[in-house]
């Protein structure tokens, strides 16, 4: 997949959230924001094909299904939601990608400690607007993405490496 | 769930010290190709805590002649790269449960995702 044009035309198939659940703040990464970061990571970085990708807060797994289409190693999701991960779940299955895996658990008390193990960490994931927490990892390569609720949508992508 | 994943999975029950590595309880399990490549499994060795892999896969059944020690030389070992592949990436559970080797705690597997949710004080 050499355009993004065509990652995020394929996106465009993912499946999102049928009823958003607002205490979660669950919304879709759309296919537009997640196709340009995950090209980005993949181009710009090489931080995708052949790695070992987390894609913590996953919900229906755009992302991941974007950094699996771009050849990952493995990407692994985790997501608090049996509801999201389902849809996750289908749309791995509509896609035919082998190379996803997913685990339910509350990303804010796993710790850092697998986390160290990926070799990239993507998350595009609630911002605290409902509960107000912090979300602090000492990870490899992460990528946070922050969407500014106005007229003009911008995302700022966010590169950490570790020093 | 692949055992890459569950090679990362720990029990964070309150009070455990040491909830790794998740025993597997199986009950179902299926094994889906999924392409080789050599430097992919090579680079994912080093993060590996390659016992608890072995112990993983001798709970699966499918342990085969999975060495119990890393070989020297592990990298240009095309035959012993091919057989972590499968272990780490081909073979998964799709029911069944994780349990804490401390707590004793049973975290259920189902639909090959497993729920590590705990209850609040535990």
């Amino acid at each position: 997949m050499k355009k993004l044009k065509e990652l995020e035309s394929c996106l465009q198939q993912v499946d999102g959230f049928e009823e958003p659940k607002i205490l979660l703040e669950q919304y879709p990464t759309s296919p537009h924001i997640a196709g340009c970061m995950l090209y980005t990571i993949h181009n710009t970085f090489d931080d995708i094909q052949n790695k070992l990708v987390a894609d913590l807060g996953c919900g229906c797994g755009v992302l991941s299904i974007g950094a699996a289409v771009l050849d990952a190693g493995l990407c692994v999701g985790f997501d608090i939601d049996e509801d999201a991960l389902d849809i996750f779940k289908g749309n791995v299955e509509d896609f035919e990608l082998s190379n996803i895996d997913m685990v339910q658990c509350d990303v804010c008390s796993i710790g850092s400690s697998y986390a160290k193990k990926f070799d990239t960490v993507i998350m595009n994931p609630p911002f605290g607007t409902k509960h107000n927490q912090e979300l602090r990892y000492d990870l490899p390569a992460s990528y946070k993405f922050h969407k500014k609720k106005s007229v003009d949508i911008q995302v700022d992508f966010i590169r950490f490496t570790p020093t | 769930m692949k055992l890459l994943t569950h090679n990362m999975l720990t029990s964070h029950v309150k009070g455990v010290t040491k909830g790794y590595p998740l025993i597997i309880k199986a009950t179902e399990v299926k094994v889906n190709e999924l392409e080789f490549n050599a430097q992919f499994v090579s680079r994912m060795i080093p993060k590996l805590e390659w016992s608890a892999l072995i112990q993983a896969a001798e709970w699966l059944g499918q342990s085969q002649d999975l060495p119990s020690a890393l070989i020297p030389d592990y990298e240009n070992d095309e035959e012993f790269l091919r057989k972590v592949h499968r272990i780490l990436l081909e073979v998964e559970v799709i029911e069944g449960c994780l349990q804490c080797p401390e707590s004793g705690r049973e975290f259920p597997i189902s639909k090959g995702v497993p729920n590590m949710l705990l209850n609040e004080g535990e």
